[in-house]
């Protein structure tokens, strides 16, 4: 608590020296400093939450422009593979239906099957590598569709329903990834602090509501000095896992309802991009089971799947700091055991030597003698 | 990191020296450097390659398993709806011919063509939607294609050019990551602390800075031993900023940069040769499955039906598994060398706009010298 009040007076202490700074200097400074002030609040305002979140939505949105620019107006569809697919395949079954004088339905029917089975192969390898789909190019690539792709690149979820085909939509997905998986991280980093620190208050809120009824205290007794200078609660673990399966499961409603697919693969779905695997087979708005074709509800549909996906990585990051001391120390702890457990095993092998008769194993966070660490220091 | 352990050994060690009673430091003897190594072997055992060796064993699980559900059981819908649409389009062409009594090409034409943009139309939606890739799924499901699919479940690449079709698979898919995530996070912190620490040996080593400053003491024997983590601590100068001295505490990240894109063009130039790719799609290849995005548009040995030869495929395959492990652990050791030095970047930022704020808001972990607790 001292600590925290001693930063509280650093910073005002620096807002006010910085204000004094900018009333007592000369005229001729004022408006360098005036900049220099500028810049100052404009980057301590970016790097707070509100200013992290804005740059990631403006990062997609520039992105969303510049591949819809690249793919959408450059990109082609090698329609002449399928048609001279198309070609050959007629030739070879004019070709057939010729030579045969009379029409052995058999031989023709083999013949003919082989002849489809081919195109039919070679109708599959063009859609795959190609992504065709009988739509062109800037119908796929319209604004929501490439704001999802922009998202699915910096958050490393990675769908590839849609991918760059152009030699410079590559290149661009690279550079693009370089500096969109940094800035998300920070992103991350920050709506878990700030979620945190909300669901902390809301669970303290609620147990006190809670207790007040009871009139008395009851339930874990974790006791911690906390922010606010009152005795706090350690949020549990479990609330964090709570929090996550409720909003996987509203995920899993909302896209049963919209998409018709199954509850099972929505909540595969909500999974698996959560979970930033994305796997792809299933994308809302891409259909996923049935080939719909993008319809304008889609783009709607892709936006909000956007939000989904930006608030549930801020959750999953607000788990993850609350979760990250708890689990640290229980895997240190576990760490340690297997530790002294092996060295005792060793022991009775005989492979160390014994020269004093070691101790029970000591609990993990036992504090050190101090001569010891006296020792280690002068080294 | 592991101070409680290193409590633990530091005391023995201190015991077994005073126990020697002034006698010289290392006892030289074959015996006791043969326990010696022993003692270090098991413990280094059990902590990093063991780590590998579960991460390992449980992606080749994975690939028995996901092999059985979509493999052996898996859902041959889309592969049967094909060879209905084939079978009717066959039909149709040949009522197209039977009917022309007189054969002429022209019309005949028109009619085929028809009929075979029709088979086509309904062809695609199955690649797209259902996954139908023109192979029966317990020839998809290979072993080596379902190590690949794995791997990327539980690294999060999802690469997606295999999916689970059938309920039980994605189930399956759901509890595999629920367990492999953190196991990847606990590899990728292990092996990437292990590797970063080698890094820096290398570099510090090669070019010969003083070592007293980064952590490292001159043993009696001579060699670069690390100071013991808690030491390190308390030693560690406060004063960031001695940059300009010519004393680095930390390596440069422009070194772990080239680390890895050394790594991705090695990768790149190897599946250019092999797939027969572009150099720039084999890098985008590997660039896009290391930073875990994956979008499975390109994939070393995907199975569409003609195009592999199973031996070298599976190989291809397993090659790019170990490849990716490998890469994982090298980014995890560039995240960790990275860290020290972005923090450092970033105070001396901080100073430098004249914000007072010592706890940044850009999320970075401080160490104790700063914040005090």
């Amino acid at each position: 608590m001292g600590v925290e009040r001693g930063r509280a007076s650093q910073r005002s202490h620096g807002v006010a020296s910085q204000r004094s700074y900018g009333t007592s200097s000369s005229s001729s400074h004022g408006s360098k400093t005036k900049c220099k002030n500028c810049c100052r609040k404009f980057v301590s305002f970016m790097c707070t939450q509100v200013g992290v979140g804005g740059l990631v939505v403006s990062y997609a949105i520039f992105g969303a422009f510049a591949f819809t620019a690249i793919e959408g107006k450059n990109g082609h569809w090698q329609t002449n593979r399928t048609s001279l697919i198309h070609n050959n395949t007629i030739r070879t079954l004019w070709n057939f239906t010729e030579r045969l004088n009379v029409l052995h339905k058999d031989q023709w029917y083999e013949d003919v099957n082989s002849t489809l089975l081919d195109f039919q192969k070679r109708i599959v390898e063009v859609v795959l590598d190609e992504d065709y789909d009988g739509r062109n190019h800037t119908e796929v690539w319209n604004f929501p569709a490439s704001l999802m792709f922009c998202l699915s690149v910096f958050s490393m979820i990675g769908y590839g329903h849609m991918t760059p085909r152009t030699e410079w939509g590559k290149i661009a997905t690279i550079i693009y990834a370089v500096f969109g998986i940094p800035l998300y991280i920070v992103y991350f980093m920050n709506m878990g602090r700030v979620f945190a620190k909300s669901f902390k208050f809301l669970y303290r809120l609620m147990y006190r509501c809670l207790n007040h009824g009871r009139g008395g205290k009851s339930g874990p007794v974790e006791i911690e000095v906390g922010e606010e200078g009152d005795e706090a609660i350690i949020v549990p673990s479990t609330a964090c896992i709570w929090v996550m399966i409720f909003y996987m499961t509203t995920g899993t409603i909302m896209f049963a309802e919209w998409e018709q697919w199954s509850y099972l693969d929505s909540c595969y779905f909500s999974f698996t991009s959560l979970a930033k695997i994305g796997i792809g087979d299933f994308v809302p708005g891409f259909g996923g089971g049935f080939g719909k074709a993008a319809s304008h509800d889609s783009q709607t549909k892709l936006i909000i799947n956007f939000m989904y996906l930006l608030i549930g990585m801020g959750l999953i990051a607000m788990c993850y700091t609350l979760m990250k001391e708890e689990i640290m120390l229980k895997l240190r702890g576990l760490e340690q055991d297997i530790k002294e457990k092996l060295y005792i095993c060793g022991l009775k092998l005989g492979l160390y030597e014994e020269e004093q008769s070691y101790p029970e194993p000591r609990p993990p966070m036992h504090p050190r003698p101090r001569s010891v660490r006296k020792s280690v220091r002068r080294r | 990191m592991q101070t409680a352990y290193a409590r633990m050994v530091y005391d023995r060690y201190q015991r077994n020296q005073r126990a020697d009673g002034g006698r010289a430091r290392r006892r030289a003897t074959l015996a006791h450097l043969l326990k010696d190594a022993c003692r270090r072997l098991i413990a280094f055992l059990f902590t990093q390659v063991g780590v590998c060796g579960l991460v390992v064993a449980y992606n080749i699980m994975g690939a028995f398993a996901f092999r059985a559900i979509e493999g052996d059981y898996g859902d041959a819908a889309p592969e049967e709806a094909a060879l209905l649409l084939r079978e009717d389009a066959v039909k149709r062409l040949w009522n197209i011919t039977a009917r022309l009594n007189i054969l002429e090409q022209t019309q005949w034409r028109q009619e085929v063509t028809r009929a075979l943009e029709d088979f086509q139309g309904d062809v695609v939606p199955l690649v797209k939607a259902k996954g139908y890739r023109g192979v029966l799924p317990s020839q998809a499901w290979s072993f080596s294609a379902a190590l690949m699919y794995s791997l990327s479940v539980y690294t999060t690449i999802g690469y997606g050019n295999l999916t689970p079709r059938t309920e039980w698979g994605k189930i399956a898919t759901i509890l595999y990551a629920i367990v492999g995530m953190p196991l990847m996070l606990l590899y990728m912190s292990n092996v990437g602390e292990v590797l970063a620490h080698i890094f820096k040996f290398i570099y510090f080593r090669a070019c010969s800075c003083d070592a007293g400053s980064m952590g490292y003491y001159r043993s009696g024997s001579g060699n670069l031993r690390p100071i013991p983590v808690t030491a390190r601590r308390v030693e560690e100068p406060k004063e960031g900023g001695k940059k300009g001295q010519g004393l680095r505490r930390t390596v440069p990240i422009t070194y772990c940069l080239m680390v890895i894109a050394i790594y991705v063009a090695c990768g790149g130039a190897i599946f250019s040769q092999w797939e027969r790719w572009s150099l720039l799609d084999a890098c985008y290849f590997s660039y896009i499955s290391l930073s875990t995005i994956g979008f499975g548009d390109l994939v070393p040995g995907r199975t569409v039906a003609g195009k592999n030869e199973d031996e070298e495929v599976e190989s291809q395959q397993i090659i790019v598994t170990v490849y990716l492990l490998v890469g994982s652990a090298l980014v995890a050791m560039c995240f960790n060398l990275m860290q020290e030095e972005t923090i450092e970047n970033l105070k001396t930022f901080w100073r430098r706009l004249g914000c007072l704020r010592k706890n940044s808001h850009s999320g970075n972990e401080e160490g104790p010298s700063v914040t005090g607790g």
